[in-house]
């Protein structure tokens, strides 16, 4: 009947739930024991309810002669008992309906029951993933600050790997370019023919010219190369005096013996003229030297009779005092030093 | 075309003219409600209304063909006083009073078919011709089962069916005489089953008793007004009752195994109060707006009952759909594996 009064809304499929637990089952049992009122009976509840209503209106409204037709004719006293029955019939109904919201209440609460039990275990099992949650960001915060530390360490390591693998490659470029010039000269590939004064001044030129001045700029190593360059000339070169000298004099006698174009090509590599005076404070030697040469290409009518003398009384009277007298080791030495300074300064103003 | 196991029924009781409110009432239930009856059970005007419901391939357009046919009564002569009863009863006078005055020159009128052969106080054929043109019996014969309830008149041959007998058929039926239930897809003839038909609705006196199959009947109503036992008989478990007076003694807890719904009318259903005339009165008025008062009295009537059965359902039913998705879910609850 309920289908044909109105149209249902769809019931909720049953999902299958797969295999039944012992609750389920109770659960189920004690759905299965409700008992469900029927349509009859509530039917017969809201039906029953109007069909009294008019027995009752019609009882009151009926006249004089109405009632008494209807008491002679028994026909008040089957309304009376129609009254009865449905009152009778409406209160077994709503028992039923009682009973059945109760059952189904009673269930309500078990399944509410199971509802909040469930509930409870799920927050627990949260609260427990949330702890170990926290432990684990706290052991990967533990584990990044490691980490970040040992990235630290490796960066530092790394960069003095690099540093080291830097300086290595310096050093190995510098002592391949010592070696390349030091033996072109040595084997009198290259300053053939000068003086061994200005051999030591463009030699020292060329080496410091090369990757050595880098290696000294970036190393702040001043002595090692500086040496070893003195002592293979020192050890290579067979023209060198072996007593003490008047500079002067070995300038002198340096710019003589070399003919006119190699006095032009040598004075023009070690020209001081063009040189700030400030570089030349610092390069005493090498100005005299520049100087004697520039003087020595000078025509014979204008040239100083002595133009090593006459550089030497230049470089006391513009830059600075300088030894009147020296000897080899000394003389390279202070070449070279002279020499180096000024190519590290250029270098390092770069 | 019978129903091998009709679970829906329809009961129209008997009432003459007030047979407008159960027009009205069936428009409710065809208009605002899924039901579609399979079997009807009908007494008087209530047989009549059934008969064109039956009639119709779907209930809602058989609905539809008897309000238009209410409509059309209340325009139409449908009671028009039998002229033979008339000059019958001046005739009895006549022989009472006039000595010399002869049966014979009555019966001879009879026989010329100039005096219709009748007793009855209205002349049945208005509504014969309007249920021969309202009920086509082809369609009835295959449309929704239908019973008619008569009830078998008494019959004493020489004796002519007047008040005499009818007050026997009446006490006939208080003493226990009980009407029968005729299925109408039983009858195979025509003009038997528009016989069956109108003896259905052969108020005693007012219209003549009919023969079928050599039996007499008159309206069911004198036997069984209500006649849900025709269903029940049938097996069939749910029916809708419209009645067509207030306070009907009818008790629905005789039907045990039966769910009933009845549609009664709210307020007073006869034109005025007097004990038995206001009953005859309302029997009888065919007017255009007593008819449209008892269809809409009906409609409201039917809305009346059966809205708070359905708000009852569909709350009852709503409160199951809850309690089994709680039950469901708590049942997948208990089967989903702990965390």
């Amino acid at each position: 009947m309920t289908s044909l009064l109105y149209a249902h809304e769809p019931n909720n499929s049953r999902r299958n739930v797969g295999m039944q637990s012992q609750s389920t089952c109770h659960i189920e049992e004690l759905q299965r024991r409700v008992p469900i009122v029927g349509d009859k009976a509530l039917i017969d509840l809201v039906n029953g309810i109007q069909v009294s209503k008019d027995i009752i209106r019609y009882r009151k409204n009926r006249g004089f002669f109405g009632q008494l037709i209807d008491t002679l004719d028994g026909s008040d006293r089957k309304r009376q008992l129609l009254l009865d029955g449905n009152l009778i019939a409406g209160q077994e109904a709503l028992h039923q309906w009682v009973l059945e919201l109760t059952d189904s209440l009673r269930i309500s609460q078990v399944a509410l029951e199971v509802t909040q039990q469930s509930l409870l275990e799920a927050r627990d099992a949260i609260r427990r993933q949330k702890q170990r949650l926290q432990m684990q960001e706290e052991a990967l915060l533990a584990l990044s600050q490691g980490l970040d530390r040992l990235a630290q360490h490796v960066g530092t390591r790394l960069n003095e790997l690099e540093a080291r693998v830097r300086k290595l490659e310096v050093r190995v470029a510098a002592n391949e370019d010592l070696d390349r010039i030091v033996t072109a000269w040595a084997a009198e590939q290259t300053y053939t023919k000068l003086p061994w004064a200005v051999q030591v001044a463009l030699l020292a030129r060329e080496v410091f010219s090369s990757s050595v001045a880098t290696y000294e700029l970036e190393t702040r190593d001043t002595n090692r190369y500086r040496s070893l360059l003195v002592n293979k000339i020192l050890s290579t070169s067979k023209q060198l005096p072996q007593s003490f000298f008047g500079l002067a004099d070995l300038l002198d006698y340096s710019w003589k013996p070399m003919v006119e174009s190699d006095r032009h090509l040598s004075a023009a590599l070690l020209e001081v003229r063009s040189i700030p005076q400030q570089r030349l404070q610092n390069t005493p030697m090498l100005f005299a030297i520049g100087t004697t040469l520039e003087l020595a290409t000078l025509p014979e009518e204008a040239r100083p009779s002595k133009p090593g003398q006459s550089a030497i009384a230049l470089c006391r009277a513009q830059i600075g005092s300088i030894s009147r007298t020296t000897d080899a080791r000394e003389f390279i030495t202070t070449v070279i030093e002279e020499t180096v300074n000024d190519c590290v300064a250029i270098l390092s103003r770069r | 075309m019978k129903s091998a196991n009709p679970q829906v029924g329809l009961v129209l009781v008997g009432g003459g003219a007030r047979g407008a409110y159960q027009a009205g009432a069936l428009k409710y239930l065809a208009e605002e409600t899924a039901i579609e009856p399979q079997i009807i059970a009908g007494t008087s005007i209530g047989a009549l209304n059934g008969a064109v419901l039956a009639a119709h391939p779907t209930f809602e357009r058989g609905v539809r063909r008897l309000n238009e046919l209410w409509d059309r009564l209340g325009y139409e002569q449908i009671l028009r006083p039998n002229t033979g009863t008339v000059v019958r009863t001046l005739s009895y006078a006549a022989q009472t009073l006039v000595p010399t005055f002869q049966k014979w020159s009555l019966d001879l009128l009879v026989q010329l078919k100039l005096l219709p052969d009748s007793t009855a106080i209205f002349d049945p054929e208005p509504i014969e011709r309007l249920l021969r043109e309202a009920v086509d019996l082809a369609d009835l014969r295959r449309g929704v089962e239908l019973w008619v309830t008569v009830f078998p008149a008494l019959k004493i041959p020489g004796i002519d069916y007047d008040l005499l007998m009818s007050l026997a058929d009446v006490i006939r039926a208080r003493t226990g005489t009980k009407a029968q239930w005729l299925c109408a897809q039983n009858f195979h003839d025509d003009e038997t089953l528009y016989n069956l038909l109108l003896a259905s609705a052969a108020i005693p006196l007012a219209f003549p008793q009919r023969e079928i199959n050599g039996q007499f009947y008159v309206d069911g109503a004198l036997g069984d007004n209500i006649p849900l036992g025709a269903l029940a008989a049938r097996g069939c478990t749910h029916a809708i009752v419209i009645h067509l007076g207030n306070g009907v003694t009818w008790n629905r807890h005789d039907f045990a195994q039966q769910t009933v719904v009845e549609i009664r009318p709210e307020k007073p259903i006869n034109t005025f109060d007097t004990p038995i005339l206001g009953s005859v009165s309302s029997l009888l008025d065919f007017s255009a707006e007593r008819i449209a008062e008892l269809k809409r009295r009906g409609y409201q009537d039917a809305k009346r009952c059966l809205e708070p059965i359905i708000q009852t359902f569909r709350s009852v039913q709503a409160q199951r759909q809850s309690h089994h998705s709680l039950i469901d879910l708590t049942a997948q609850l208990l089967n989903d594996p702990l965390l």
